[in-house]
């Protein structure tokens, strides 16, 4: 099933400077962070010709039309194959995407800015985890899902 | 502290999404105000295999908000709460990562 009935637009926060912009967010007072034309069309059309044409970029096996760019942990725990072991060992696609556009190093940026004591990349069993991961669908849709790193490390995910 | 106990101080886990391609109709983001454990989750995962990743949308009623970004937007959202994409028509592409909250003196966490 692909459609639902309509659902109530959602209470958004427009700005991200400061701790009390996040804690809308945190305390449920919003449903989203939404910055509007944070990069412009020239440098979408340069990453996502990035994403399109880059050799490490692959489909899923139990989600149907989605190609990624990069790794996800959550990708553990959903995949039917589980095995992402050495994935993390390869170049994290966000060093190769700094060189084609600056809104990815002005994201990152924004958000270390309005965070009072900035960013720091989560490591897991001695592996850094890498920073980001491309995705795009073509003519589909993604099913109800979620995220949840908590779950993720008590799943007993296969690391080999 | 060990690494996966990091984890487990993660009090609001979030999705940052930078859309670089959307399609004319459809692609919005869809949320539920609704957590699953992992046992909830697998009980009403998909069936069919390619669709496995995700729940039945008829298990969980109609969502609860929606957003239709646009070129070059950012969306951050909670993501450990259920969401979706909608049918579009066309290509949808994004960059993402998530960040982790764990009180508001540490530095937020981030990975993919």
């Amino acid at each position: 099933m692909v459609g639902s009935l309509r659902a109530e637009p959602a209470r958004v926060v427009s700005d991200l400077r400061r701790l009390a912009d996040w804690k809308q967010l945190f305390d449920g007072r919003v449903d989203a962070i939404h910055l509007t034309a944070f990069a412009g069309p020239k440098e979408c059309t340069e990453l996502v010709k990035f994403i399109a044409t880059h050799p490490r970029t692959v489909g899923y096996d139990n989600a149907r039309g989605i190609l990624r760019l990069g790794n996800s942990f959550s990708d553990v725990r959903k995949s039917t194959s589980g095995n992402i072991a050495g994935a993390y060992a390869s170049v994290d696609i966000v060093e190769e995407a700094l060189g084609v556009s600056k809104v990815i190093s002005q994201l990152l940026g924004v958000i270390t800015a309005s965070w009072p004591y900035g960013l720091e990349t989560y490591s897991y069993r001695g592996v850094v985890l890498h920073r980001a991961i491309a995705r795009r669908i073509i003519g589909a849709h993604a099913e109800p899902h979620d995220d949840n790193i908590s779950k993720e490390v008590c799943a007993k995910t296969r690391w080999r | 502290m060990r690494e996966d106990a990091v984890a487990l101080t993660v009090k609001c886990q979030l999705g940052v999404n930078l859309y670089l391609e959307m399609p004319e109709m459809g692609g919005e983001l869809e949320g539920w105000h609704r957590q699953l454990n992992a046992e909830e989750y697998d009980r009403l995962r998909n069936p069919e295999p390619d669709l496995a990743y995700g729940v039945r949308r008829d298990a969980i009623g109609n969502p609860d908000w929606e957003i239709r970004p646009v070129l070059g937007d950012v969306i951050i959202f909670k993501n450990t709460e259920l969401h979706a994409i909608r049918q579009g028509e066309g290509s949808r592409t994004t960059w993402g990562f998530f960040l982790g909250y764990r009180g508001d003196e540490k530095p937020l966490l981030v990975w993919s």
